[in-house]
């Protein structure tokens, strides 16, 4: 992570600026859109290839030989053409409009004008199809339930209407003579066409009309409420990252104010340890460094708490994982323990083993959770003792293990080394100041990461902690450079 | 030796860095609080500016500042050295640390985090009114 306060201006911005895209009509998102605008080109692609087909079929005596039909291949043929031309020129316009929320008005003109093509061109197909004759009206139904899920509903109520004007059309026009009759069927007489008999075209306008807005009406009510119950949950999450940002604010302010003191008196405990305030007599001083370490051990029991606190409320999917080298993270720590215990003789060997694994995590968290492991191991050890710490890899896990030959941890109290602020008597009497904490921070990253930890101890024998965690999809590079012990 | 103004809302950390400031010889002026920052600083003068990061009415008030500073002809020169009680490797898992200055959002010279020893603030002084040459020189 950057830092929390880039982060913090990011979700600021985020969650007042709103991430949601919502389109002019308060329809689709954006995205959405210009998915469903793909689909319409690719669904309009098949509609030209089996137009001509049916231009075929038209045209080939041999294909329609002993059918009853007669059809004007001239339809088909227009039909195709006209597919293919509109959507030659909607892939264009699709590519040059992306995805992006600034252009989604132009998106939802773009489907609205496709839906209108469409229109047309159903027309000129259900003309040349014999008007009622054929159930070919049922492709606006599909037309007239799409435009209602894109648009709003004052928008998909009037396409709706357009629909119906473009279904009835062929009718209107042949029963007023404007255009002539048509039919498929080949005996079929004149005079008996229904589209001549004004009560069964009347009939037959109402009743697509009916079937069209009754369509419209069912869908724009399921639409009308699932665009609601999105909206309401596309409210919560943005509420839920304020409440997240608010949540990071405080913790950081309230870090601030309980380290400020510290970091104040700790200020003068230096000023006053380094002579500028004039020579403090021996004793003084001692008393000068005691106030200091104990500064130093609240400052870092009040960050420890806060971090705690932190991790308490963290759920696992809301971590910010990152690939991350653990190999690399142990070797850093590592160097960190050996300096440590540099001064009581300790030694700490670092065995990462073969083609290890990147695991999914935080690289801060896992940072702590190592160095915490680490510190124990080295602050429970005798005086030249040793640390053994390993890596491996092994079935899509990585475990870590941390061996130390200290003085241990009572049977009794293994199964409290994890609650905060306990110790046991032997860790207080060994190491006065700690605070308690460490482990139970390595429990909250564990669970964070979806891991396992064990530890095993004998009293006066040492003790030993595996850590294991899911490895990331990707190997390491082999060679990598982990810090390796040279005395393994 | 350098005059440097100390910006920060806590007066113990300002008396205890003069302390140690001028028994090495540098001039030193406080400022407890971020308004008119600009005309301070025009009319100080300083070498160098340490400045606080977190202030009561804001989180962020110092970045802000270092902004304004960097932003003005005649501050945008002056090297900008943060002290801060929430800083780098505070295991908290969200510090920041030199490598995530900026231009834009950081524009600050150096780190540290608050208490802070004598002898490190000196050296990083050092370093930023003398970039380049090396202690003892």
């Amino acid at each position: 992570m950057r830092n929390l306060f880039r982060s913090l201006s990011a979700n600021c911005r985020g969650a007042f600026q709103g991430e949601t895209h919502w389109d002019c009509e308060g329809g689709l998102r954006a995205r959405e859109l210009s998915a469903r605008s793909w689909w319409f080109i690719r669904t309009r692609w098949i509609a030209a290839g089996l137009s001509a087909v049916g231009s075929l079929w038209a045209i080939l005596p041999s294909w329609r030989q002993g059918s009853a039909l007669v059809i004007d291949f001239r339809y088909f043929l227009a039909v195709s053409i006209l597919l293919t031309v509109s959507n030659l020129i909607y892939t264009r316009v699709a590519r040059r409009i992306s995805p992006d929320p600034v252009r989604q008005a132009g998106v939802c003109r773009v489907l609205k004008f496709q839906v209108l093509t469409d229109f047309a061109i159903l027309s000129v197909l259900t003309y040349g199809l014999g008007g009622i004759e054929t159930p070919i009206m049922i492709l606006f139904l599909p037309h007239i339930i799409l435009a209602t899920l894109f648009f709003s509903r004052l928008h998909s109520f009037l396409m709706t209407w357009v629909g119906i004007l473009f279904a009835a059309l062929p009718m209107i026009l042949e029963y007023t003579g404007v255009v002539p009759t048509l039919s498929i069927f080949l005996d079929i007489h004149k005079e008996t066409r229904v589209s001549s008999d004004p009560v069964i075209t009347t009939g037959f306008v109402l009743g697509i009309t009916g079937a069209f807005l009754i369509c419209w009406y069912l869908v724009s009510e399921i639409t009308s409420s699932l665009r609601l119950r999105e909206r309401e949950l596309e409210d919560a999450y943005a509420r839920l990252k304020l409440l997240d940002t608010e949540k990071s604010q405080v913790t950081l302010r309230a870090t601030h104010e309980l380290k400020a003191p510290f970091a104040a008196i700790k200020s003068y405990v230096f000023t006053l340890r380094d002579g500028y305030c004039g020579d403090l007599p021996e004793q003084a001083l001692k008393v000068v460094e005691r106030i200091g370490d104990r500064c130093d051990l609240l400052t870092a029991k009040v960050s420890d708490i806060i971090h705690l606190s932190n991790l308490r409320t963290e759920q696992p999917e809301k971590v910010r994982m990152q690939e991350t080298d653990l190999a690399r993270i142990v070797a850093g720590e590592v160097d960190e323990a050996r300096l440590l215990g540099k001064s009581r003789g300790l030694t700490v060997h670092y065995r990462p083993g073969e083609g290890l694994c990147s695991v999914l995590g935080s690289t801060e968290d896992l940072g702590t959770m190592v160095g915490n492991l680490l510190r124990n191991a080295v602050n429970y050890s005798r005086d030249g003792g040793e640390v053994e710490v390993g890596l491996l890899c092994r079935e899509g896990r990585i475990a870590l293990r941390i061996e130390d030959h200290g003085i241990g941890i009572p049977e009794e109290h293994l199964p409290r080394i994890f609650d905060e602020h306990f110790r046991s008597t032997n860790a207080i009497r060994h190491n006065p100041n700690s605070s308690g904490m460490g482990l139970a921070l390595v429990r909250e990253i564990v669970r964070l990461h979806e891991g396992d930890i064990r530890v095993s101890s004998r009293l006066g024998a040492g003790t030993e902690v595996t850590v294991t965690l899911s490895c990331a999809s990707q190997q390491l590079p082999k060679g990598d450079d982990h810090g390796e012990d040279s005395h393994y | 030796m350098a005059k440097i103004l100390i910006i920060d809302d806590d007066q113990d950390i300002i008396d205890s860095l003069t302390m140690v400031l001028e028994r090495h010889g540098h001039t030193v002026t406080s400022k407890g609080d971020l308004g008119s920052l600009v005309d301070t600083v025009k009319g100080i003068h300083p070498d160098l500016i340490v400045l606080d990061i977190m202030w009561p009415e804001d989180s962020q008030a110092g970045f802000k500042a270092a902004r304004v500073l960097r932003k003005d002809k005649h501050t945008s020169k002056v090297p900008i050295l943060v002290l801060s009680a929430v800083n780098q490797r505070s295991n908290l898992a969200f510090g920041f640390s030199e490598s995530d200055t900026s231009t834009e959002f950081m524009p600050v010279d150096a780190f540290l985090e608050k208490p802070v020893e004598p002898k490190v603030i000196l050296e990083k002084i050092r370093q930023l009114l003398y970039p380049g040459h090396t202690e003892g020189r």
